[in-house]
């Protein structure tokens, strides 16, 4: 899925250098967005991409609780979970939750573990935590090195955490995400059940990026049951709804730099899920879809299968942006609409992006999550 | 010929007049520019870094054990806002290495994140930090806290950095002194560049006479003037604002050593923006203009006499009765101008009427001539006489004040740096524990214990230092004022022998107290008085048994006995002065660790840190006294061009000696002599000024700005050395001239007919 995690890396190709360094301690965290640097620093990452990473493919296949944990002999990879609410008096609500990992570089046999004095930087964290409610939309990022125990991952218990915010599994499969921005400002705490086994994309959890086979491993929870709280505006609310979970990871980082992504995952009222993206150029985007069915029967998707394209765009202060899509998928009779509801949902952090919930209106209703990149300026 | 044509043809007529102009406004820019562009970097320096020094606190475990990247992950884990800083110190030339720890920034308020311009060094990865320093080096973490989070574990506690002494005031201080050196060299190129537009004006009314009878109205050649100064100003100045640029950057790197030392801040050099551009050569502009306004404006200066003797003598007396009466800063400094104008006034005055009255009394006509021949020279350059006049004025002062805080702040330091070496005890261990521990060791053959807390009173909260008042090591304290019988404190010359102090500490001993002399100005407390002081839940009256200099520390402070610290206060801090027998500080350091089983010790060695202070307060002042040495320099140069044009009216004078048969040497003799008469005089002249310029600056300027006064002190041997630099000033004018008052024999025959040399006051009435 998704494009934002794809730039990414080249926003930590950066974090090394000195000035970065400098400019992030003198406040001037925004100057980094510059997408100049970030070219530069994707025209090298097909060389260093080969160093010691291992490369996904279709034989990985995927296990759990294995899978749920990091995967260190890949370059990248992330935990995502978008969820659609509403409050107690039917406001809808929109929730994000992303933590990413990026390695620096392969991990070798001899790794000193956790020393009171060592601060490697081996590997870099970035969290992502959003609430999108009542036209606001309000975002936080956190950043941490790996190695030390501010951050990091594991399977078995399932457990993804960096400073505060965490993401854990509690008693009977249950699992318990917390995050925020601090004290006095906004923050949830959410309950989260799957209620169906995981949806393995592409072939066999190994979903292509490019035509010339390029992917990455990738999985997805597409039901969970969500219940909890969230405060916001002084007010702290009881929310439920469902959610969408992916588990992503690979070392290819292919040609995004060249267009936008448009990542969409969806709830239908009738119980199916889809799952779509395309990414590169406009004229000729990679596209890609998985369809998934009430009763569990899931189906991948090739750009011959289905549409998706902009209907409308929308101003905003950071760029033009599409606010409504079409998509229709012909072989399950989908044609809808997905609307962006009205307000601005940039994550404005190191590297900003687009994430809103939306609604789908046509031959089928429903609620999910839109999330694109390449249109900030 | 156009009118700008007629009226700029003078200067081709006076080549030497239009390049001293010009070369005064280039070098007066030059320097005040300069001056001017470093204390605003300097400004924006603090302003920049104020609020991270402000807000620099730290997390400390109560255990005494340092923090780790353990203590780091768990604070952040709990939601905690801090970020690690590993300082390596490596030896010179790599110097300091500051690893930091980028993403865990971002919670800190952007104003109060450690800032990178607060901390001289070079930046890079805490991880990269580490692995440079490995074993070679020692590393400092610190872990900083956003003093706003909540949720600090019990086990922590916030301090603030240590290290981070009040420099505001020295600050202010600091900047206070460039700004006034600033506003003086721009003064005195106004008073360069009045003199030389006044000398022209003079020179030109023959020919401005003859404009207006051609019709031009006056009204366009005033504009026309006021076009030619501003293109002047312009001109010189826009080279001068090059040259000051130039003249910033090398005084940069120096400045910039004294900013990081003393305050902690870098230096950044801002980029030239137009408004830097624009702002000083806009101000020397209208300087110039109003320099120049009353001629401009008013045809003939007054000639009253009497009248412009009274005002001069009104405004002296009017500057004197400010500086004594009004207790503000600006005030002060209003008064110092009046005094400066009043008096540079009295001089251009009377120093011609003394002249002309010698003159009058000589018998020997030779003299006679050479006395009134030297009061026309005081009347012609009456204005770069004045100016230099300031400038001597200003370096006595400076080097009086520099001086005498230099050495007042030595005698201070050692009063402070008691021992060799200073160590903060351990939280974690109890203080009597410590004590005996630190006593029993080899190495150390004194020690004195420090407390530190704040107490309440009528005069808000206090900083408390308890001393253990039997302590050798504080035998070297010296008083300003004491009220114990038989010690009269440092205006004694015997005040710092043993007996004074000793009698001192003895009524220290037997409960008295010493405070601040920043307190004692404030509240107007003097030695001798009682002040009551609320220590916790004890509430205790005492006599002030004298009062002490205490600089940089804006805060009221008072020493007390520790026998007097109440038994259930808690002390906010406890450290130890140590006189060490033998060996060096690293064997005491172990020594020390061993014997209060902790690793983290905090020895400070003084003698490193006399010799720092001392290095960088050189370097300070070092800064001061070129800055004024080079103002003293342009108004002697200001000086050489004026008398070199102006000597065009009177060479013809020192040729009649010759033609009524004087040698050439004995002429020569006699311009020497008036040059030295001249700039000497003007230096005597000086010193009264200097001295008092002095005075104001110790005594009124510094307890109105920072709180405390310095003893007021002259340097006889430094006058010495301004009256001999004016001397050579004037042997280096008359050695200037000679050449123009060279005759051929020819020229000799021809100069014994009648002949009227321009710009006397002789032609005017004729015109």
């Amino acid at each position: 899925m998704t494009g934002f995690k794809w730039h990414w890396p080249g926003f930590v190709a950066r974090i090394q250098t000195p000035t970065w360094l400098v400019y992030l301690l003198i406040g001037a965290v925004t100057a980094c967005s510059e997408t100049s640097s970030l070219d530069s620093s994707f025209a090298g990452l097909g060389d260093i991409a080969e160093e010691g990473f291992r490369q996904p493919s279709p034989r990985d296949g995927i296990e759990l609780p294995r899978d749920m944990g990091p995967h260190p002999d890949y370059r990248i990879e992330w935990w995502y979970l978008t969820a659609n609410l509403t409050t107690a008096e039917g406001t809808p609500m929109g929730l994000q939750w992303t933590q990413f990992r990026r390695g620096l570089q392969p991990p070798t046999a001899n790794d000193p573990g956790t020393v009171d004095h060592h601060w490697p930087l081996d590997t870099i964290w970035m969290s992502h935590a959003a609430v999108s409610f009542d036209g606001r939309h309000v975002f936080e990022e956190r950043l941490a090195r790996g190695g030390i125990g501010q951050t990091g991952a594991t399977a078995e218990p399932f457990h993804v955490w960096l400073d505060d915010w965490q993401l854990s599994e509690g008693q009977n499969g249950h699992w318990e995400l917390s995050a925020g921005a601090g004290a006095g400002d906004w923050h949830y705490t959410l309950r989260i059940r799957p209620q169906r086994p995981i949806v393995r994309h592409g072939q066999n959890g190994f979903s292509a990026k490019s035509v010339d086979g390029q992917g990455s491993m990738y999985f997805s929870f597409v039901d969970l049951a969500i219940d909890g709280t969230v405060t916001i505006d002084g007010q702290t609310l009881a929310v439920s709804g469902q959610g969408w979970f992916d588990r992503e990871w690979s070392s290819q980082l292919l040609k995004a730099e060249e267009g936008g992504w448009d990542w969409l995952a969806l709830h239908l009222g009738n119980g199916d899920k889809v799952m779509a993206f395309r990414l590169g150029q406009e004229d000729q985007p990679f596209r890609s879809a998985t369809w998934v069915a009430a009763n569990g029967e899931v189906e991948t998707l090739s750009a011959n299968q289905f549409t998706l394209e902009p209907l409308h765009r929308r101003k905003t202060s950071a760029g033009t942006v599409p606010d409504q899509w079409r998509l229709t998928i012909p072989s399950k009779n989908i044609v809808v609409a997905v609307t962006v509801p009205p307000g601005n949902y940039w994550n404005d952090g190191v590297f900003p992006y687009w994430e809103s919930p939306v609604a789908v209106s046509g031959s089928h209703r429903g609620t999910g999550y839109l999330e694109m990149t390449g249109y900030h300026r | 010929m156009t009118l700008s044509g007629a009226l700029l043809s003078h200067y081709r007529r006076h080549p030497l007049q239009f390049l001293a102009l010009l070369l005064i406004l280039l070098i007066a820019t030059a320097l005040w520019s300069g001056v001017w562009s470093l204390s605003q970097q300097a400004r924006a320096s603090f302003s920049a870094s104020d609020a991270a020094l402000a807000q620099r606190h730290v997390v400390l475990r109560n255990d005494g054990v340092p923090v780790g990247v353990s203590d780091f992950v768990r604070l952040r884990r709990l939601g905690v806002c801090v970020t690690p800083q590993l300082v390596v110190e490596r030896p010179a030339p790599q110097g300091r290495l500051i690893g930091i720890d980028a993403f865990s920034l971002a919670c800190f308020a952007a104003q109060s994140a450690p800032n990178a311009r607060a901390h001289p060094g070079v930046f890079v990865d805490i991880g990269e930090a580490e692995a440079i320093a490995g074993t070679r080096w020692p590393t400092r973490l610190t872990l900083f806290i956003d003093q706003t989070t909540s949720g600090l574990p019990s086990d922590y506690r916030i301090e603030q950095q240590p290290g981070t002494v009040a420099t505001e005031q020295l600050a202010d201080s600091f900047l206070l002194n460039l700004d006034a050196l600033c506003a003086l060299v721009l003064l005195i190129s106004a008073l360069l560049v009045r003199s030389v537009f006044v000398l022209g004006m003079t020179q030109r009314e023959a020919s401005l006479v003859l404009l207006q009878r051609h019709g031009v109205t006056a009204q366009r050649i005033r504009w026309h003037l006021v076009v030619e100064i501003t293109l002047f100003a312009l001109l010189g100045g826009g080279l001068g604002l090059v040259l000051g640029r130039v003249l910033a950057r090398g005084f940069a790197a120096g400045f910039d050593q004294v900013l990081s030392g003393l305050f902690s801040v870098s230096l950044y050099t801002q980029t030239a923006s137009v408004l830097s551009w624009l702002a000083p050569l806009l101000m020397l502009v209208i300087v110039m203009i109003w320099a120049v306004a009353d001629r401009l404006f008013e045809h003939q200066p007054s000639r009253h006499k009497p009248a412009q003797m009274t005002a001069a003598w009104l405004t002296l007396a009017t500057g004197v009765g400010v500086v004594l009466l009004l207790p503000s800063l600006t005030g002060q400094f209003a008064g110092i101008a009046l005094v400066l104008a009043g008096y540079g006034w009295l001089t251009t005055l009377n120093l011609p009427l003394l002249l002309e009255r010698l003159a009058r009394r000589s018998a020997s006509p030779l003299l006679s001539w050479s006395w009134s021949e030297v009061s026309a020279m005081v009347r012609q350059l009456a204005l770069p006489l004045a100016a230099l006049q300031f400038a001597a004025a200003t370096v006595i002062a400076v080097h009086a004040l520099v001086a005498t805080f230099e050495s007042t702040f030595y005698q201070w330091l050692d009063q402070r740096l008691q021992g060799d070496v200073y160590v903060q005890a351990p939280p974690a261990l109890e203080r009597q524990t410590a004590r005996q521990r630190l006593a029993s060791l080899a190495s150390v053959s004194a020690l004195h214990s420090v407390l530190r807390g704040r107490a309440q009173s009528r005069f808000g909260s206090l900083d408390v230092m308890a001393i253990e008042s039997a302590s050798p090591l504080l035998r070297r304290w010296e008083f300003l004022s004491t009220a114990v019988p038989g010690d009269t404190g440092v205006a004694d010359a015997s005040a710092g022998t043993p007996t004074d102090g000793d009698t001192v500490w003895r009524a220290v001993a037997a409960g008295q107290v010493l405070i601040n002399e920043q307190l004692s100005r404030r509240h107007g407390l003097a030695a001798g008085n009682a002040i009551t002081l609320t220590l916790g839940t004890t509430t205790m009256t005492a006599t002030i048994a004298a009062v002490y200099a205490d600089y940089g520390r804006p805060a009221g402070e008072v020493v007390i006995d520790q026998a007097l610290w109440p038994e259930n206060w808690p002390y906010q801090s406890s450290s130890f002065a140590v006189r060490l027998r033998s060996g060096g500080v690293e064997s005491f350091q172990q020594q020390l660790a061993q014997a209060w089983q902790t690793s983290d010790v905090k020895v400070r060695d003084n003698e490193a840190i006399r010799t720092l202070a001392v290095r960088i307060f050189d370097q300070t002042f070092a800064l001061t006294r070129a800055i004024s040495t080079m103002t003293l320099l342009l108004a002697g140069v200001a000086l050489l061009l004026m008398a070199l044009t102006l000597f065009a009216s009177r060479s013809w004078y020192y040729q009649l000696l010759q033609v009524w048969g004087l040698s050439a040497t004995q002429v020569r003799g006699w311009l020497i002599r008036h040059g030295l008469l001249l700039t000497g005089a003007i230096a005597l002249i000086a010193l009264p000024l200097g001295v008092f310029l002095t005075w104001v600056l110790v005594a009124r300027i510094n307890p109105l700005a920072f709180g405390w006064s310095l003893p007021m002190a002259t340097y006889p041997g430094f006058w010495l050395m301004i009256v001999a630099l004016s001397l050579a000033v004037g042997l280096v004018l008359a050695v200037l001239l000679a050449p123009q008052i060279a005759l051929s024999p020819a020229s000799i025959r021809r100069s014994t007919e009648p002949h009227h040399p321009s710009g006397t006051g002789r032609e005017k009435k004729a015109g």
